[in-house]
């Protein structure tokens, strides 16, 4: 109890804090939208040198993207309808990534094929790996077998 | 219901907020329905017609308000699924404020947060904006989002980040969540990001997360990027999970103890090499190692070469998962093409998985879809596609899916013709 106290102290003190500063926050906002408009996978280092540079989308980036869009996820709003992002990350969904794009067979998306079976080895050798698209709680696709 | 009264009439009221305040108004959006026809393990035969909605509407102003909505809603044709006849998902719908400067936001309503360990979906508030000197605070609180019968009296969650960084070079945040479930703590974590970028080819980036109510690290998550060095690109990526710690606040069945071991963890390091063999063409192998400090270890390897002209596609992939007994080890190839020609797009895919045991009497699932897309107009396609199948629960699998997906936006200015918004973004769930 004393321990939350203490947090939630802290953190109202840095909220304050940050609203005095806020006046002085004077960098312009990343665009709300990008200029241009990009398709497939884009290569930001071809026009950016800056740190935007290492925003390239390459085969790892379903790896990567986790990272970025912790710390910065104004940057990822810049090209990506949020609408983008829940088409895995919603936690309550009944058509698989893949089956919801079955004309972009380049693309890195789960579940593949006949994954009821292989979701069996898989969950197995990594369980954490289901948690970031079915969530912690809300997972009632897992709950039509798992009761 | 009471939820969605209340989200409606926050929607209708950010509507009148952005219409009388606002000379102009950007309206974007996608509707992507789905219908498709398959046959489940017991001969259910199914008929879903799905319904994804999203869009945005935005005032065009200096500092930006906005609504944005996304979700989705199926009815069964046929047979009824599991789960019911109906069944929807409202994923988001917030107001959004945006300001000019310091990436300040604060969003109210349906808010899917994404700060340091905290990537949840709340009904509440969501802000963060950048300070001077390298600074970003962020701060959410609400009701977590449950879908399973939970009555949510007395849920919360609530948490911030606080970040430091020196652009190009690095970012280092710490994050802090706390759950309460009927009252009683549920979550309460901690933890750390990292961007770094000490030289201008070598990138690491990782999180580590803490359970401070079990108290022990739930997760430490790293990833390397190193070049490039002319056409070649390494990755490295090593991960560390404590199951006792990471898995002590799921629901669902599998993942409980003693379902899962507590005592285990889990280790994985690997990496992968990216080569450009020419602008279009890329070859790529990568490992990992799953190394448990019960379990034994496995092995996951292989490799993919991959083409993308402009009008052509094509690509190969193979990989081997070697666990720890027969029954976690299978090996799995793939192949796909993609052409498109004019306004019509065609792509075949196949894929094999070889079970080293059996299953039900079965070694390998074989899996083959045929795609053929259309662009109507610009904004509308339409995609048709059909797959088959064999597999342990199928000795034939026939599914069919047509997709419609369309596309608007539109500008609004007082006195002005409706045109389209003039600045496109594209609009992208791809």
């Amino acid at each position: 109890m004393m321990n939350t106290n203490i947090k939630t102290f802290i953190l109202g003190i840095l909220a304050l804090s940050g609203t005095l500063l806020f006046s002085c926050a004077v960098h312009q906002s990343t665009a709300g939208k990008h200029p241009l408009e990009v398709q497939g996978m884009p290569q930001c280092s071809e026009c950016h040198t800056d740190w935007r540079a290492s925003l390239d989308h390459r085969s790892d980036w379903i790896k990567k993207h986790k990272f970025y869009a912790a710390q910065q996820k104004q940057t990822c709003d810049a090209c990506h309808a949020e609408s983008f992002c829940s088409d895995c990350h919603a936690n309550k969904e009944e058509i698989k990534p893949s089956d919801k794009y079955p004309d972009a067979p380049e693309r890195t998306l789960p579940h593949r094929g006949d994954y009821l079976n292989q979701h069996k080895i898989d969950g197995k050798i990594n369980p954490a790996s289901c948690v970031p698209c079915h969530g912690r709680q809300n997972n009632e696709r897992c709950r039509e077998c798992h009761r | 219901m009471r939820i969605r009264s209340l989200l409606s009439l926050h929607g209708l009221f950010a509507f009148l907020l952005i219409s009388s305040n606002a000379s102009a108004l950007d309206i974007t959006g996608q509707s992507r329905t789905y219908l498709m026809s398959r046959e489940t393990v017991d001969s259910t035969n199914l008929m879903p017609l799905t319904e994804y909605l999203n869009f945005k509407v935005d005032n065009s102003a200096k500092d930006s308000v906005s609504f944005n909505f996304g979700g989705w809603y199926r009815h069964d044709l046929r047979d009824e699924s599991a789960n019911g006849k109906d069944n929807d998902d409202l994923q988001y719908a917030y107001i959004s404020i945006k300001k000019r400067s310091g990436n300040a936001v604060l969003d109210l309503g349906r808010v899917l947060v994404h700060e340091g360990i905290a990537s949840e979906q709340i009904d509440g508030v969501h802000a963060r904006t950048d300070l001077k000197g390298g600074f970003t605070i962020a701060a959410y609180g609400g009701s977590p989002v449950e879908t399973i019968s939970d009555t949510r009296r007395g849920d919360s969650i609530a948490g911030g980040r606080i970040a430091q960084g020196l652009p190009g070079y690095y970012i280092i945040g710490i994050s802090h969540l706390d759950e309460k479930n009927n009252r009683s703590s549920f979550r309460r974590e901690e933890g750390v990001d990292i961007w770094l970028r000490p030289l201008t080819k070598l990138e690491v980036q990782g999180t580590s997360s803490y359970n401070a109510i079990e108290r022990g690290w739930m997760q430490h998550s790293y990833y390397v990027t190193v070049g490039p060095f002319g056409d070649l690109r390494l990755n490295g990526e090593f991960s560390k999970i404590d199951y006792k710690q990471f898995f002590s606040s799921l629901t669902v069945s599998a993942f409980t103890f003693p379902n899962i071991d507590p005592d285990e963890t889990i280790t994985t390091a690997g990496g992968s090499i990216d080569y450009a063999i020419t602008r279009q063409l890329t070859a790529i192998a990568d490992y990992k190692n799953f190394h448990y400090s019960i379990a034994g270890q496995a092995n996951y390897y292989g490799g993919k070469i991959a083409f993308a002209g402009e009008s052509f596609g094509m690509g190969v992939s193979g990989h081997r998962m070697d666990g720890a007994t027969a029954a976690l080890q299978y090996d799995e190839l793939g192949i796909y093409v993609s052409k498109k020609i004019a306004r019509a797009d065609v792509s075949l895919q196949l894929l094999h998985l070889a079970y080293k045991q059996e299953i039900n009497g079965v070694k390998h699932a074989d899996n083959a879809s045929a795609a053929a897309g259309y662009a109507i107009t610009p904004k509308a396609r339409l995609v048709a596609d059909v797959t088959y199948s064999t597999d342990s629960d199928f000795t034939r699998d026939v599914r069919a899916m047509a997709t419609f997906v369309y596309s608007f936006d539109a500008h609004y200015e007082s006195g002005k013709k409706n045109t389209p918004s003039a600045v496109k973004k594209s609009e992208k769930s791809k």
